[in-house]
This record gives structure tokens, sequence and C-alpha cells, in this order.
């Protein structure tokens, strides 16, 4: 029995130290992961706004109709948000009811439908040293069409959009803190996700 | 048990160690290597995508630039800046301004610039100066600047004004077109390198010219000056080089000379043309080189400033006069091949409905025509290459349709070619020729036969036609695309025409393509690039249908596509290629300002509106610019004055006209005229008031010019252009259908209230016009008249002399009242007294002033009878005319009328009625049209010796002489120099001619009534189309084009019925009655009430009926409306009223009557429940047509309809009577119109008609008849 001897020592510190170490790697990889998951629902939004004006800008350059984009939630403000973005393409016609060349095409700024992934996404119109707010807590929608010569947004009467400037849209996620900007210059079209 | 806890060795280690680093290691540097070039691909994309997106805008911009500003250091451009002058005040500039800065960032800054001057002379004011400061504060804000970008990383930014130099003086001149060049690069780090792109692209663009009216004349700034200028408004760019551009013309259907909007390249100091010629497309076409010099050399595409108007016409009647004429036309249109390389084909493709499919068919319309001529004639060469000889002998086409723009299967639709077997003497060379058709497919055998050593299948004729020998080809379309066609076709080319749904495959519209043709060589490989000529893709529809909307099915098209687009140039829009949605954009000005449309005529058929021929011309192409002059509408007088000789030359000006001789349609005079006097040419003009003609414009000019289309019109515009320019005239307002109703009274206005002056050409033809400009085509032909009723020399036949008898005694007159100075003097020194600006009054203005400007203010606007928009048939008006004591005349039975101490009567009890001819029936074009060739065609001028106010039956043709006033008769006068009253004839005589290409003879009269309880009257003859026609009125009345209705007149009810259209078959003489129409002012007597339970009217028809024998179609029409009393008593009755017409006999017809024809003897009943009775137009009218022979045979036929009382609703108190205001809540416009449904047709199949017919309008409570 000499020879069963308890040990009693626990942990060598070696142990404990490499120990910790997993453990610290695995705790911090899965924090990390979550984070970044969390920070991806703005960036990942933007990128699809960023895309959809894109789109929606070429789209109005070089195919028949009058394309239209309208962002907004669908829960008008409600709980839980369901911001998209709808695109439309009609031809005008006197006299009569504007024809939908295509169907009207719903983009889920969240994500996939159902997904709530973003808590708030504001407009505004960035011009001159003044903000005008396009979009916000009262107003859920906000409408944007390029013209077809040149890609510019259409500003002024009739529009969405009053005046010239930059339009910022910022977007708020539901968890996480990394919110994300698309910034679209009205009088050239440009746009890009973050600020100018 | 010896435990191994030896474990891995060191080397195992090592190696472990070793290949695992390594696999790690490739696994990195693959992943590393990936998105590195993922992310340099990413970037190039973006970068490639902006930088062409904003050379793009740069382009746009720059392609509708009329100011550029370019200010550059080596080759770093500072700024570029691209105006545009502001549509609402022209001293300011609309200007996009392109910059970079350091962070080399390219923004694009849009600002107005204020205080943008611009003289003839010089560039503007301090431009450079203030957009640098533009510049300067933009980058100084940093706040604001971002708004402005464009674009990112651009590196370099270089922009290069091309066109221009400087002369001696140091000015710089600004040659045409301007080449700007513009290059990009950009520059940017990518994850592993630095992408660098570079772009150019470059705008030419034109020296623009940017029309704008203008108030004060060539001296903007001067208040004295009251005129309207059709000016050219030029931002900062000079023009070195006369330019012209004619103005457009009307275009009329059927044989009549059109003069295509021609715009001459600017670029060149010297520009020629051809004007007329039957479907005058053509003899444009060759002829038309907007060349360099003088020489015949054709454009390219870019150098094509705008042009084309296709004829519109009449698309079924021509066929047949065609197609014989077919050869001798190509000969005539095209003798000389090497006349024909590289000629533009801006080829508008009218349709024709065939048995269930549109067929796009060349005899019918002069485009189509055009390239069908030029092909059959054998003489296609190859487009785009130069002078080669012509390879195509010959060549066969198809037609195909296409159900739909889902509808991919292709139907073949054969369109009758027919080819003739032409033998050569080497064998290995026969061809065949085309020959057009019109037949159809059903009338050809097929046969074989050998040809070059194959046996091939074609089509022998074996119609009714008299050609023989004739080959049609109707192969399949694959048979042509695949090898084996070309080898037994070798050489052969063929040309496709498609027609296809455009954009709405439920309600879109048609279109067609005229592709081209294809040609290969037996020796050619399958793949070989084959040739294909006569690029008719650049016609516009082909190009951007298929380009910019959808692609062309047909795979290898849109390579071609490329080669033309017509949407590049920009030019020409036919409505009736673009489908909805592009013809609303064209409409909308967005692709172009349809400010020059061009109506066709044609439009009136109404079953699409595709089918409505217009075309839109851009914006400058419409007006004309001279040196920077002053601007006008020019007319080719003055084109020929100015410009085809002497120090200005710059234009060689054909003609086309009617060869008497060879007895051709057309033929182009290839020796260019050299001055108006001589030219002997006769040409229609058409200058048009601008779209936006605002009634400002109106109010500030001084001098109206009614410049109209029409046949023969040339000759009388010649007159008075000689009229306007001897008057010194030096502004000038033209008009003609693009006027608008609204207009028109404007001018009325105008010329009542001050006394403007005011000119037109005499002969008016408002075919394919608008309403408006039949109105104000009337009323200007009415004030013609009355200010020259006295001036026709019956002892002269000429029209030509008794127009310039007619101008002379009319500025006699004229002087004699308003002194020498005045008016009319001819002054030699015409172009110095343009400068001068010296006012003129022109002819009319009594009229205006006495007469018009009554009813006008009176809040009756007067309404001519509108032309008959389904058959383009024109009415042609009586004239009211102001007596000695300056009271309106409007003729009546028995008015007497005193003029220099004699008295005339009119007697209208032999129906006498004053008319000015124009012809009848379907052929009303003809006769104009063969008024226009009077002068050096004698035969023409022997066959209708026709005066202007009169006309004179001499030789053995019945000439036609409506105006006993002024016109004796043929014997029985004893002294012709001093007639009696009894002297002067009492009877209208027929007009008639018997060119062959004239089936219908007749004359129209139309009353001209001033209703008293209308605001508004109008009627038509035309049946339902009369309706139409006051829907045109409203339209041209609509929010969009910003004009309404004159004064007060309310919401426009049109009530109207149709009475129908009756011919007499009287068998009286022909010089005397048969043709008679019932008085004009007959009329009148409906107005009188017998009862107040029974309105009834009646009234005898005499000699109401044209002789059906000849196959004269004629029409006519008789007006009734409600006078004050009778709305009066209307008004009692709560149920309405009903419309009773009834026709009777005064013999008995019921025993002429089968059995099977008892209570339906006359077919012509018809006209009155019609196809589309009044009934239809009106729902709410419960109209119905009775028809039945009595046993007293008298009763023809009967109209009933029933009149809701609504149409009869009194306004306030007491104001009914009242014309002040609208009787009936502004619903009292009256509209009657007579039929025209085919009467002829219908009434050959019966007996003649005789007897008294007596015509009876009455408007009671109640249906009954007894």
């Amino acid at each position: 029995m000499d020879n069963m001897k308890l040990k009693n020592a626990g942990f060598s510190l070696v142990e404990l130290i490499v120990t910790m170490a997993i453990a610290s790697i695995l705790v911090g990889g899965v924090s990390f992961s979550v984070s970044l998951a969390f920070s991806k629902d703005a960036a990942r939004c933007a990128t699809i706004l960023n895309d959809t004006l894109s789109s929606v800008r070429m789209d109005s350059m070089s195919r028949p109709g009058d394309y239209t984009v309208e962002i907004k939630d669908e829960n008008d403000g409600g709980s839980p948000s369901k911001y998209v973005a709808v695109v439309t393409c009609k031809e005008d016609r006197p006299g009569e009811e504007p024809l939908d060349i295509i169907p009207p095409e719903t983009i889920y700024l969240e994500g996939d439908a159902g997904e709530n992934r973003i808590k708030t996404i504001t407009a505004t119109l960035e011009s001159s040293g003044s903000s005008i707010p396009l979009m916000d807590a009262s107003s859920h929608s906000v409408k944007i069409s390029f013209d077809k010569s040149k890609g510019y947004v259409k500003t002024g009467a009739g529009t969405d959009i009053p005046d010239e400037g930059i339009i910022v849209f910022h977007i708020e996620p539901v968890r996480g803190s990394r919110e994300e900007d698309v910034s679209l210059i009205t009088s050239t079209g440009k746009h890009t996700i973050g600020t100018y | 048990m010896k435990m191994k806890n030896k474990g891995f060795s060191l080397v195992e280690l090592l190696v472990a160690i070793t290949i695992a680093a390594l696999v790690a290691g490739s696994v990195g540097y693959l992943l590393t290597t990936s998105l590195r070039m993922f992310g340099n691909e990413a970037t190039d994309i973006a970068q490639q995508q902006e930088l062409q997106t904003s050379l793009n805008t740069i382009i746009d911009y720059a392609m509708e630039t009329q100011t550029v500003v370019v200010n550059n250091s080596g080759t770093k451009t500072n700024y570029l800046a691209l105006g545009t002058v502001k549509s609402s005040d022209s001293s300011k500039l609309d200007a996009e301004i392109f910059f970079t800065d350091d962070q080399n960032r390219l923004y694009m800054c849009k600002k107005v610039i204020d205080d943008y001057e611009k003289t003839q002379d010089t560039e503007p004011k301090n431009l450079d100066d203030k957009v640098r400061a533009i510049k300067a504060d933009a980058l100084g804000d940093a706040e604001s600047l971002p708004q402005y970008l464009l674009a990112e990383n651009v590196t370099s930014f270089y922009a290069e004004l091309n066109g221009t130099k400087t002369e001696d003086s140091g000015k710089r001149i600004y040659n045409n077109p301007l080449n700007l060049e513009i290059t990009l690069e950009f520059s940017k780090k990518s994850a592993t390198k630095e992408i660098n792109k570079k772009v150019s692209d470059k705008a030419v663009f034109r020296n623009t010219l940017h029309t704008k009216i203008f108030k004060n004349g060539l001296d903007y700034d001067d208040p004295s000056k009251n005129s309207l200028v059709l000016s050219t408004e030029t931002v900062n760019l000079e023009k070195n080089a006369a330019k012209i551009q004619t103005p457009g013309t009307e275009v009329i259907p059927r044989r009549n000379l059109h003069i295509l909007e021609i715009v001459p390249d600017y670029s060149y100091d010297y520009a020629q043309y051809a004007i007329g010629g039957y479907k005058g497309d053509i003899n444009n076409y060759r002829n038309v080189s907007y060349g360099r010099s003088s020489t015949y050399g054709p454009v390219t595409a870019g150098e094509l400033e705008g042009f084309l108007i296709q004829t519109g016409g009449e698309k079924g009647d021509e066929i047949g006069n065609l197609t014989n004429k077919s050869e001798d036309m190509i000969n005539s249109f095209y003798p000389n091949s090497s006349e024909r390389s590289d000629l533009p084909s801006l080829i508008l493709t009218p349709k024709v409905e065939r048995n269930g499919y549109y067929e796009y068919v060349g005899e019918e319309n002069g485009g189509v025509y055009a390239i069908d001529s030029y092909l059959e004639a054998g003489n296609v060469t190859r487009a785009g290459r130069g002078n080669s000889k012509p390879k195509v002998k010959g060549f066969t086409k198809k037609y195909e349709s296409w159900g739909g723009k889902d509808d991919k299967n292709w139907t073949e639709k054969v369109f009758n070619p027919v080819f003739e077997y032409c033998a050569s003497e080497d064998p290995s060379k026969d061809y065949y020729k085309a020959v057009p058709t019109t037949s159809g497919k059903e009338e050809y055998v097929l046969k074989k036969a050998l040809i070059d050593g194959n046996e091939v299948e074609y089509y022998e004729y074996v119609g009714n036609e008299e050609i023989e020998g004739k080959v049609a080809l109707n192969f399949e379309k694959s048979y042509y695309r695949n090898k084996q066609g070309y080898d037994k076709w070798n050489g052969y080319c063929y040309a496709v025409s498609e027609s296809h749904d455009m954009v709405d495959p439920n309600g879109g519209e048609y279109y067609a393509v005229i592709d081209g043709w294809e040609s290969r060589n037996l020796d050619d490989p399958d793949d070989a690039p084959y040739e294909w000529g006569y690029d008719f893709d650049m016609s516009v529809a082909s190009a951007t249908m298929y380009s910019k909307y959808y692609p062309h099915p047909d795979k290898g098209r849109e390579e071609k596509d490329k080669k033309a687009k017509s949407a590049d140039f920009g030019w020409v829009w036919h409505e009736a290629e673009a489908g909805s949605e592009l013809n609303y954009r064209i409409n909308k000005g967005e692709y172009y300002t349809p400010i020059g449309k061009i109506d066709l005529g044609e439009k009136g058929s109404g079953k699409t509106y595709a089918l409505g021929t217009k075309l839109y011309l851009k914006n400058h192409t419409r007006n004309g610019l001279i040196n920077n002059d002053l601007f006008k509408l020019y007319v080719m007088q003055d084109t020929l004055e100015q410009f085809v000789d002497g120090d200005k030359k710059m234009l060689d000006v054909l003609n086309g006209r009617y060869d008497i001789t060879n007895n051709r349609y057309s033929e182009v005079n290839d020796k260019a005229i050299k001055n108006w006097e001589d030219s002997g040419n006769y040409i229609q003009l058409d200058v048009r008031i601008p779209a936006d003609l605002s009634d400002e414009d109106i109010a500030n000019c001084d001098m109206v010019i009614i410049g109209t289309a029409g046949d023969g019109g040339f000759d009388f515009a010649n007159g008075w252009a000689k009229l306007i320019k001897n008057a010194t005239a030096e502004t000038t307002y033209s008009a003609t259908n693009d006027i608008t109703f609204h207009q028109a009274t404007e001018i009325y206005k105008r010329v009542c209230e001050e006394e403007i002056g005011i000119a037109a050409p005499y002969l008016l033809k408002t075919v394919g016009g608008s309403a408006g400009t039949l109105n104000m085509s009337k009323m200007y032909y009415m004030c013609y008249c009355v200010s020259n009723y006295d001036l026709v020399d019956s002892a002269t036949q000429r029209p030509q002399i008794a127009i310039e008898q007619t101008v002379r005694a009319a500025k006699e007159k004229k002087i004699e009242e308003q002194g020498d100075d005045n008016y009319w003097t001819r002054n030699p020194d015409y172009m110095s007294n343009i400068e001068n600006q010296v006012m003129i009054k022109g002819c009319g203005r009594d009229f205006f002033k006495d007469y018009l400007i009554t009813i006008i203010n009176e809040n009756k606007a007067l309404s001519q009878p509108l032309y008959d928009n389904g058959t383009l048939r024109n009415k042609t008006s009586d004239f009211i005319y102001i007596d000695a004591n300056g009271n309106i005349v409007i003729p009546g039975k028995n008015t007497t009328i005193t003029e220099g101490g004699k008295s005339y009567t009119i007697r209208y009890e032999d129906d006498v009625k004053p008319s000015f001819g124009q012809g009848g029936g379907s052929t009303i074009s003809d006769f104009e049209y063969n008024f226009l060739l009077y002068g050096k065609n004698n035969f023409l001028y022997d066959r209708y010796r026709a005066h202007l106010t009169g006309y004179d039956q001499k030789r053995n043709v019945t000439d036609f002489v409506y105006n006993p006033k002024y016109h004796l008769k043929d014997s029985g006068v004893e002294d012709r120099k001093n007639p009696k009253e009894d002297d002067y004839c009492g009877h209208m005589y027929k007009f008639y001619y018997d060119d062959g290409r004239a089936s219908h003879d007749g004359i129209y009269r139309n009353m001209l009534l001033y209703n008293q309880t209308s605001d508004l009257f109008s009627f038509s003859m035309a049946g339902n189309h009369g309706i139409l026609q006051l829907k045109t009125i409203n339209q041209n009345s609509t929010p969009a084009q910003k004009i309404k209705i004159p004064k007060d007149v309310g919401e426009i009810q049109l009530v109207g019925f149709s009475v129908g259209e009756y011919v007499e078959n009287s068998g009286g003489p022909r010089d005397n009655g048969r043709y008679n129409l019932p008085s004009d002012h007959e009329s009148m007597t409906y107005s009188q009430c017998k009862t107040e339970k029974n309105m009834f009217y009646q009234h005898e028809f005499e000699n109401l009926w044209i002789d059906p024998i000849e196959g004269k179609e004629d029409e006519r029409k008789k007006v009734a409306y409600i006078s004050e009393e009778e709305l009066k008593l209307a008004q009692k009755y709560d149920n309405g009223m009903f419309v009773y017409i009834l026709v009777k006999s005064d013999e008995n017809l019921y025993d002429e009557m089968t059995k099977e024809n008892e209570y339906n003897p006359y077919l012509y009943y018809n006209n009155l429940q019609g196809e589309k009775g009044i009934s239809e137009i009106f729902p709410e009218w419960p109209g119905e047509a009775v028809k039945y022979a009595k046993e007293d045979g008298k009763y023809v036929t009967e109209f009933r309809a029933h009149i809701p009382a609504s149409y009869f609703k009194a306004g306030p108190e007491d104001s009914a009577p009242e014309f002040i205001a609208p009787t009936n809540e502004g619903k009292n416009i009256i509209t009657a119109q007579v039929g025209k449904v085919d009467v002829w047709t219908q009434f050959e199949k019966t007996e003649e008609m005789h007897g008294t017919i007596t015509f009876y309008i009455c408007v009671r409570d109640t249906l009954d008849l007894d």
C-alpha cells in the first residue's frame, strides 16, 4: 500500500495555467464570435441597401420604366421592425394608372423575411449644413428614384427628396453596437457604405 | 514489460512539423492569394464601373450642352463647365462644373450662373471667371463639397475641346461639330497592387442653337421694337457659317409634293437638298446630300443632323395607281446609280392591315416604297462601302410578322414579291428583277425552273394583272439563311421587314422595321461575314427598340444594330414606331422634343395610336438660323432668294415635280433652282408655330403670316410671300397645323384689336391638319376672300394671273386706303427693311377687326366646319364678306351686295352658292394637287382653268363657277365689260375634271353659321367624325396644352345628329343644278318653330342628290340647330326632346320597289342608322333609324333620336336666350353633322332616286310623326 500514495496535490501550476489558457481562449473566441455575429447585422443591412441602390440606379439608367426604391419599415414603426426595400418599375401612362413593367420586388434589409436584426434605419438629407430628416421615428418610409439619363437622385417637387445633398441612411442593429451608414449623393447618384 | 515511452524520434517530429508547416503555409498562401485576387478584381470592377459612370455622366451633359468652358493647364483640366440656358430666364445658365481636388476626387457642381450675357458677337460675359469662382467656392466649402462628389480616386481628368479656331481678329470661332474629349484616369490601391484605369470618350455635339422666342426682335433689349421674333438663342458659341433650315412641311396624303425637314449640316458651308417630288422622301433620299460642297456625296450617320419625314398618305387607295407606275418611278427616282451609295435610311414604314396581319408594303408608303424602288431597281449598292458597284441584281424579300412579344414564332407573311426572270448574255448571270405588284400570293402558282443549273422553285403569276412571267419567291426565311439558299441564289439578297409588338403585347402597337438586305457569295464560308447593305437598321425603331429596349430576337442583329442607332443621333422619332411607353416619353420630351411634330395625315383612322403618323423632330430642327441673324421661319422664297445664289450661296434647291411629258408622278430636277421668280416650281410650304408659342408671344407680335400648307399653296404663298417681303415685314410669324384653335383666336384678337398685320398664302389646305389649323385657315380664307372679292378677272383664266391680279388689286386698294408708304409697297430693299424692322399691316385686318372681334368679344367663338378626320377630306367654306358699309354679311337668300355703284343680288332661289373650290369626294387632294401643278403643266391647267374666286366654263371640260356676283353668264351678256345685274351667273356650275387619277369631283361647300345660342357652334359634314372633330377642339384645350377654348365657353357638350348623306339623281342638266347644293343659309329656315309642341322644320331640298351613274361621291350636309326660342321651348319638356329627321320624295317610290324591298326600299338609309350612329356616340341618345316605303311611296327614311332634357337645361333665370353666358351651363354646343358612310357604294345597288326630296328636321316632344 505504500505505493498507494494519495495524490492530493490538485492541479499542478502548469496544468492550471494550461487549463485557464484554454478556457480563456474558448471564452474569448465565443464572445468574439457572438460579438462578430451581432456586428454583422448592421453591416449586412448596409451592404444590402447599398447594393439595392446600385441595382436600382443602374436599372433606372438602362431599362425602360420608372424605377423607384422605397426603403421602409413594413411594420410602420411597430415592433419588431421590418425594414425592406421595395423596388418598383412603372410606366407612366397619360390618363391612366401607371403600369407595372416589372412586379414590385421586396428586398429584406434585415436579412431574410421574418428576421429582426435591425432596430432602426433613419435617413437624413445633409444639405449645406442642414439636416432634413427623410425617414425617422415619425416617418417610416422614403422613396428614391434616379434620373434615367444621368443617374442622379431626383429631387424637388414630386419626389421624397426635397433638395440636393447627401442622404445618409443610418442603420442601428437590434443586437450589438456596431452601426452603419450608407451615403447617397443626390446630385451625382454616387453612394457608398459609410459616409463621405 | 518494458515500457516503450520512446515517442517520436526527433527526426519524425521534425518531419511531421515540416510537413505540417508546409501544408499550413500552402493553405495560407492559397487563401491569401485568393483573397487578394478577389480584392483586386472587385476593386478593378468597381473602379471600372465608377469610371465609366462618371464619364457617361459628363458625356451626357456634354451632349446637351449649349455652353462649354474648358480651363486647362497643360494636360490637367482645372475645370470643365457645361451649361444650358435656363429655360425660364435666358440670362441665366444652368451649369454643371466638373473639377478635381488634390485628393483625387472628381466633383460635379451644379450651379446657376447669373448674369449670363450673350450677345451675338461676344462670348458670355465673364463666364470663365464665374466658373472659376464657383469652383473655388465649392472647394472652399468643406462641408458642402462632398455632395458634389462624382467619383473618387481620379488621378487624371482632362477635357479637350476641339473644333475651335482663332481668327486673325482674335475672335474665337467654333466650328461644327464641336468635339469634347474627356479622359479620366483612376488609380486605386487594392489588396496587393495599384489598379489603374483609364477611359476616355468624346462627345461630338453641335454648336448648339437654342431656339427661343424673343419678344423684341433682333435687338433683344430694344423696347421700341415690338415684334415677335422666333430667334435663336445662342450660348457662348459663335457660328461662323451660314446655315439654314427650312421649315417643315405639311405632308399631305396622296400625290402631293412633300418637303422634308431639311437640316443641312451646320459644319459645312454649302448644303443642298431637294424638295418635293412624288413621295418626296424618295427624291430626297436620292438628292439630299447634307453634304460637303455641292456634291451628292452621302453623309455619314454622324453627320446627319436629323432628317426624314416619311410620307404619310392614304394607305390603300394608292395601290392601284402606283403599281403600274412603279417602273417609271424607279427610273425617275434613280437614274444614276452612282448617287445611291450610303444613303441614310431613316425609313418609316406605316403599315397596312391585311387579312389578319399587318403588312408593310412599299407601294403604299413612300418610305417603304423608297426602299422597294431602290432595291427593285437592282441598284443596291453596298451601304457603307462607298461607291462600289452594285452587287446585287435582284432580291427577294419576305415580310414577316410576329404576333407579339411573347410569340416568338415567326409567321411568314407573303408580301407579293414578284420577280421577273431576266436572262443575260452570260447564262450564269441570269437574274431576277423585282417588279412590284400588289397582288397576293394566291395569284401565283408554284413552279420550278433551272437557274444557274439548279432547280429552283418559283411562283408564276397567274393573276389578272397584265404581268407576265413574274416569279414570286416565297421561300421560308431559313431558305435564305442557310447555305443551301445561298447556293441556289448566289449573290441575291433579301430584305426583311418585321413587325413586332414592341412594348406592350396587349395594348402596344406594331411597328415595322426594314432590316436591310444581306448578300452572300457562294465562295464564302458559312460563317463568313456577309454583306449587308442599305443600312436599314438606322431605322429609328430598329435601333432603339432592339438595342435599348429589347434585344432583337433574331441572332446576329445586335451587331448590326450597333452600327446605327438613331437614338444615338437623336432626331427623328416616328410615333408609329414607338410603342406606348416610348411614345409617351417622346411626347413628354424625354427623348425628343415634340415641338416639331409633323402631321402626316391619316391620323383619323383612329384605330391605334401608333397609326397616327407623326414625326417628332428635335427642337432645334424646327427653326432656323442664319448667321446669328434674326430668326424667321423661312419660306422657300426666302431660301431661294438668299441662299441659292450670290454671296450667300450655300444651297442648291432641287425640286420634284410632275412630269407631264412622261406622265410620271415624280421627277427630280437635277438642276438646282437658282432663283425664285423663274423656278416654276410648286412647293407647298408649311411653317409652323412652335408648340411652345404662348399667348404672350402672340400678344406681342406685329405681323402674322399664316403659312398654310396645301396643294397649290405654294403658288398662292408665292404671291403672298411677295407681299410680305415687299412689305418689309421684319418678323414673320407663321402658323399652320400646329396652331390651336385657341391660338387662332388669340391671333384674331390681336389682328382685330391692334391691327397687326396678317398675311397668308391663299389656297388653304388642311388635310392632316388640326382642327385649329382648319379654323385658322378657313377664317383666313374668308378674310382673304373678303379683301379681294373684286379682283377676279374672268377674262384671264390662269390662277396665277388671278392671284397676281388679286394681289395687285388688293395692294392698290390698300394703298389707296392707307397710303403708299404704309402697306404693300414693293420695296426692293427688303432685307434692309428687315433690319429696320418696319412694321407692316396685312390683309384681312378690317375683316378681323370688324367682324371677328365681334364674335370673340361677344363670347361666341366661331368654328368653321371641321374637316373630316376620318377621310381627311376637306370642306371648303363659303365666305362671309363685308359690305360697303362695313357690315358683316353672311350671304343669304337674295342678298344684295352693293359695290362700286353696282348692286348684285345673289339669287339663292337658284341655289347659287358662293363656294371656293376644292375637289369633291375622296379626291379632294387630287384637285388640290393638280391645282398645285397648274402652272407649266398645261395639261392640268387645261383641265381646271380654275380661278381663285370664280370659275368659268370653257372649252370642253366642265369647269366650275360658283360666284354669281363675279361671274358673267356665258351667253346673253351684251356688254361684258359693263355687265348688268342679270348678266351675272346665277348658277353653280359643276366643277369637273377628268384626270384619270381623280375619279371624283364635285364641289363642297360648307356653311358658316353663326349660331345665336351657342357659345361655340361647330358642325362637320363628316358624320360621326364631326363629333370627333369637336373632340379635337377639346383636345386642343386640354390642360396639357395649356390652352382653352376661347372665352368662357364652358364644358362643351356635343349635340349632334347625323342627317346623313343624300344623293340626288335628278337627271338635270349637268351645268345647272345637278350638283347643286342646298343653300347654305336655308339652314336658317330651320329656326322656324311652327308650334310649341312640335318644333318642326321643313326644308325643301331640291337638287339634293348627286348623280350616281358617274360614280361620283359627294357629301351633303345640313345644319340644324336650336334657336333661342326653341331652346326655351325645349326646356319646358322634362323628358327632353326628340330629333326627328324625315326624308320624303314627292314621287311614288314605292311602286319601284319590289316586294323584297318593301320597308327596305333604299339602302342608303344605312347612313342614318349608320355603323356608328349617334346613339353609339351618345349612348344616352336612344336613336334609331326607321325606314320604310309607304304605299304612297313618299317616305324614304326617318331617323329619330332622343335628346335628354339635360341638353336643354336652362341656365340662370332669364339668361337662356342671352349670349353673354352659356345658356345651359355652358353646354350650348350644338353640332349637326352629316354622315359619311359609304353612301355611294350602297346606293349604287339601287334604283335611281328621283323626285323632289324633302328633308325634314324637327325637334319635338314626341316621337310620333303624325
